[in-house]
């Protein structure tokens, strides 16, 4: 059982889904057709943007924001009434959202979204790099936790809406795109710098792209040292919460005598969870939960960690697989030189 | 023979000249004004006002028609009256691009004008429109632009030249834009012909004014011409517009000062030991 989970480890199907998704996501119109994008996956949950030329998905915030400023907000400030017609677009809108959201809850932040995969790599070139491991402590956590629901009602509700109402200017009509490191990143990944550049024709407008490149420049250098840090104040990881009971794939942990001694599975993941240690049944599957299944990776006891699809298990935590994971690497992500050098003598003799 | 074509295309447009009297198509628009202000002798379908999610006035410039086909998706083609040389284009059921054409037999030949309408509204991806065939001599868009985007000066876009079907390799076409650019361009051993739209905005346009395709921009049609070995002689037009370069009024150098300031900002947690984990 060891030696199998030496060889596949849950670690490493999510790396690869991630690769994959990432060209899907940054390069996949060239795969599934030019025009698919706008058609299929608007609904996305996860942070593909429509600002990249070539990609094969549209994050869910884009009509999100779009229906709120051109729909609901126009319609409002135009006919000054409220019409139930007008947030028949925004229903279905969440509607397709949920049906993609279904299957895999928020595993699409763990899994499939770009920015999230860029900021585990840059995070991987970290620990290459020798660069200290920073874990946000459990107050530091808590702290940061509003901040992805304000990021959610302000940018990506509020001044979309205002802006249809004629409140806020034009621009604000996707503020949250404005400022998404996710924009100006998979961009360049096409070798398009135009979201790189700030506009100079207004001050909001430099504004804007002043915050957008100032946290992108945050983020990759911090990404270096601290797990995912966008996720934490990231909208789409507020939306996904907000849903995230409704979907039969979830984390389960049930209670165990040594959880309250042992701690490591908040050591492994890449949000610092606090709860996923200290807490059991539904409160340990918190707000801030990916769905990367690093804690079930890293938790040493048979079946206390579980990634479930109903009555489905789908990734169980065992002793055994374990001992093996964490030969190779540490729950902070550290890979274990001895490991590799051990593995290459075992190869040579 | 070519360069006779490129002239008969002027001539011929010429000869389609400023069309009858006409009135508004619906929204106050005076299809004749519209005419008589075109920044060209070729056949436009000119977007006659902003129109909405669902309907959206058109006027023809250059060219006679007592209707204009309209098209969506894969579906057949329905047929619009038009009046006063305007006519209202209305989305059936679904939204997304719509192919329009309007069309003139005279005896000299036949001369179509086309173009394509936006519909903010869910629809059938674009491609069956485009593959079918609408006109003896079409110019067909390899590919439109996606939702988000638009046709923009500095960027090339490809366009097939196709007659009764096929392609049409080294089919002479004529640019005319209304910033001024007057061109001469061939198309390709394939029938295609590549297009950098050109910066030519006049300074009173030079603003964006906001963003999502919502900035002035510049109208083009791209023109031309085929006899068919009956010797009849074709003329097929496509108008749409265009948008300033995507830099244009950006910086790149604020963009990377403001990239470097935020990776000194996030320096401190790279550089030194590690901190407290998990407190």
């Amino acid at each position: 059982m060891a030696e199998t989970a030496s060889r596949f480890t849950l670690g490493r199907l999510r790396l690869a889904v991630q690769i994959v998704m990432l060209f899907v996501t940054v390069y996949g119109g060239t795969l599934v057709g030019y025009y698919t994008a706008e058609k299929i996956s608007k609904a996305l949950p996860a942070l593909s943007c429509a600002y990249d030329k070539l990609d094969g998905a549209y994050c869910v915030l884009i009509p999100t924001q779009h229906q709120l400023h051109h729909r609901v907000g126009e319609a409002i400030a135009q006919a000054g009434q409220f019409a139930l017609s007008m947030v028949i677009p925004l229903a279905f809108t969440f509607l397709s959202f949920y049906l993609f959201f279904v299957f895999l809850n928020k595993a699409f932040c763990g899994w499939i979204c770009p920015l999230g995969t860029l900021q585990d790599l840059a995070y991987r070139l970290g620990r290459w790099l020798k660069r200290p491991f920073r874990g946000l402590s459990d107050k530091a956590v808590r702290r940061l936790r509003p901040a992805k629901w304000l990021m959610l009602v302000v940018l990506v509700l509020a001044l979309p809406l205002m802006a249809g109402l004629g409140v806020t200017p034009h621009v604000t009509g996707d503020a949250f795109c404005q400022v998404c490191p996710s924009r100006v990143a998979t961009t360049l990944l096409t070798g398009d710098t135009t979201q790189l550049t700030i506009n100079q024709k207004g001050a909001l407008d430099f504004a804007f792209g002043a915050l957008a490149n100032t946290l992108f420049g945050f983020v990759f250098v911090a990404a270096l040292a601290v797990r995912q840090p966008f996720c934490r104040i990231c909208p789409l990881l507020a939306l996904n919460a907000a849903f995230q009971r409704l979907s039969p794939m979830r984390l389960v942990k049930r209670e165990h005598a040594k959880c309250d001694k042992c701690g490591i599975c908040t050591k492994a993941c890449p949000m610092d969870i606090p709860e996923i240690h200290r807490e059991h049944g539904a409160k340990a599957f918190n707000e801030d939960c990916t769905l990367c299944g690093r804690c079930a990776e890293f938790c040493p006891d048979d079946d206390v960690i579980q990634l479930k699809f109903g009555p489905v298990r789908l990734f169980g935590s065992s002793r055994a697989y374990y001992k093996a994971r964490a030969k190779g690497e540490s729950p902070q992500g550290e890979i274990k030189a001895v490991h590799w050098v051990k593995k290459m003598e075992s190869t040579n003799a | 023979m070519r360069g006779a074509h490129i002239v008969s295309i002027a001539l011929l447009a010429a000869l389609a000249g400023p069309s009858h009297a006409a009135r508004p198509p619906g929204q106050g628009t005076d299809c004749r004004k519209v005419e008589a202000e075109a920044y060209t002798q070729l056949p436009l379908l000119v977007p006659a006002g902003r129109g909405d999610r669902g309907r959206a006035p058109y006027c023809l410039a250059n060219l006679r028609a007592e209707e204009a086909k309209v098209r969506a998706g894969a579906g057949e083609p329905w047929s619009v009256p038009v009046a006063e040389a305007g006519f209202k284009v209305a989305a059936r059921q679904a939204g997304n691009y719509h192919w329009l054409q309007a069309r003139e037999e005279t005896p000299d030949g036949v001369i179509t004008a086309s173009t394509v309408h936006y519909f903010s509204n869910p629809g059938p991806a674009p491609t069956a429109m485009l593959q079918a065939s609408k006109a003896e001599l079409e110019i067909v868009p390899q590919p439109l632009p996606r939702e988000h985007w638009r046709y923009r000066a500095d960027e090339t876009w490809a366009f097939l030249v196709r007659f009764e079907g096929r392609p049409l390799p080294g089919a002479k076409l004529r640019l005319e834009t209304s910033g001024g650019t007057r061109q001469v361009l061939a198309a390709d051993a394939h029938g295609v012909v590549r297009i950098a739209f050109p910066a030519d905005f006049r300074p009173a346009e030079d603003d964006h004014g906001g963003h999502h395709g919502r900035e002035p921009g510049n109208g083009f049609v791209l023109a031309v011409g085929h006899t068919d070995e009956a010797g009849r002689y074709f003329l097929t037009a496509f108008n749409h517009k265009y948008g300033q370069a995507a830099g244009a009024g950006r910086s790149l150098g604020a963009g990377l000062g403001f990239l470097l300031l935020g990776g000194l900002l996030g320096l401190p947690l790279v550089l030194g030991k590690g901190g407290k984990n998990h407190g």
